[in-house]
């Protein structure tokens, strides 16, 4: 019933606390709320430095959380916090939710070598030794690898993930880059795990985006016409893994449309 | 059944009798990728190297993520690509990698 955001930055170090608070302040404004009337915050994150619900429920002027819960990045995707939020309304655990995430450049991987430990132990050890670092990229060059391979397509279906992506982006004012991209753009770019390219990547920003979810009868009184969840699905399907789950290439997402 | 990696549970038959046990070695490229810069400074002299995704001969979707080497230089890895075993040590630790399946060291 109310979204907010805070600055959109491409460089720069801004404070996550102040990303979060700016997008949460946003966010109960928009619904005609203070954090007065929050009694749920659920959150999404990659990294440690986006502040938890304690912080933001502080920073919001929060009385009392009656639901609330950081999820880590294993956690569904990034719309888990709002959908947590849903659960948690539609089960009464509380009333008036705010959901929200906050991401800046230092989650992410910034390129170039870094040091590490030299040794290593629990997953990690099935993992490293063999060079499979930079978080997620080299499964995402894996999985490029047998989609192409296995139905025998071109590279130019992943080309067109990233045109698309950035022609909706370019309808967003918020968005950091607007500028059409072409397919020799997409084939050309360099890799940065061969067969992944550096358009297949996103792009780190600093920012933060939150939204409110309370009941439809909270909801009528509030300032601006609510929109409404009807349905909503999680899935993982078999053996359910990063890496080495069974489904490799889907992991879970046509149990997901079926479910829902 | 095999698993892997090794848990502490049979995700198979929730059986919590199990050991290590000695596979074929043998199996066939599910996936592969090369990285070309490095993402650690352990790394840096690796480069460029083949991370894959094998599947082993003896269960269906039993797969370890490794190295492909002893390709030739100008040879490409492809899915399906039968492949064996052979163990790089480092330091005090053994790691299983694959190279192309009858090619010498």
């Amino acid at each position: 019933v109310g979204v907010g955001y805070s600055e959109v930055s491409r460089v720069g170090e801004p404070d996550p606390r102040a990303l979060t608070w700016a997008a949460g302040k946003a966010a109960l404004e928009d619904a005609g709320l203070t954090g007065a009337d929050v009694d749920g915050i659920f959150e999404y994150k990659f990294g440690s430095e986006s502040p938890g619900f304690h912080e933001a429920a502080r920073l919001l002027g929060v009385p009392d959380l009656a639901a609330f819960a950081d999820i880590m990045g294993s956690g569904p995707s990034g719309l888990a916090g709002p959908l947590a939020a849903v659960m948690a309304v539609a089960s009464g655990a509380c009333e008036t939710a705010l959901a929200y995430r906050c991401i800046t450049r230092a989650a992410g991987y910034q390129g170039g070598p870094v040091d590490g430990p030299l040794e290593i132990e629990g997953p990690g050890q099935f993992l490293t030794p063999y060079g499979f670092l930079g978080g997620a990229i080299v499964n995402m060059a894996l999985k490029k690898t047998r989609w192409m391979e296995q139905y025998v397509r071109p590279e130019d279906d992943f080309g067109r993930i990233a045109i698309n992506a950035r022609r909706w982006a370019a309808l967003n004012d918020r968005a950091v880059l607007k500028d059409e991209l072409t397919m020799d753009d997409n084939l050309s770019a360099r890799f940065i795990v061969d067969p992944l390219r550096l358009l297949d990547c996103d792009y780190p920003v600093n920012g933060a985006a939150a939204t409110v979810i309370t009941t439809l009868e909270r909801a009528r009184d509030l300032r601006q016409q609510p929109v409404l969840v009807d349905a909503m699905a999680f899935a993982t399907g078999r053996g359910a893994d990063w890496v080495f789950d069974n489904d490799f290439l889907y992991g879970g997402t046509r149990e997901c449309a079926a479910r829902l | 059944m095999f698993q892997y990696p090794p848990g502490v549970s049979c995700v198979h038959c929730q059986g919590e009798q199990f050991e290590n046990s000695e596979t074929s070695g043998l199996g066939e490229i599910y996936s592969y990728a090369i990285v070309g810069r490095p993402f650690h400074a352990g790394f840096s002299k690796a480069v460029p190297y083949t991370v894959a995704l094998v599947e082993l001969e003896d269960q269906a979707e039993l797969r370890l993520i490794t190295n492909i080497i002893g390709l030739d230089p100008e040879e490409k890895p492809y899915c399906g690509m039968a492949v064996q075993v052979d163990y790089e040590t480092r330091g005090s630790i053994t790691i299983p990698q694959f190279r192309p399946r009858g090619r010498d060291q």
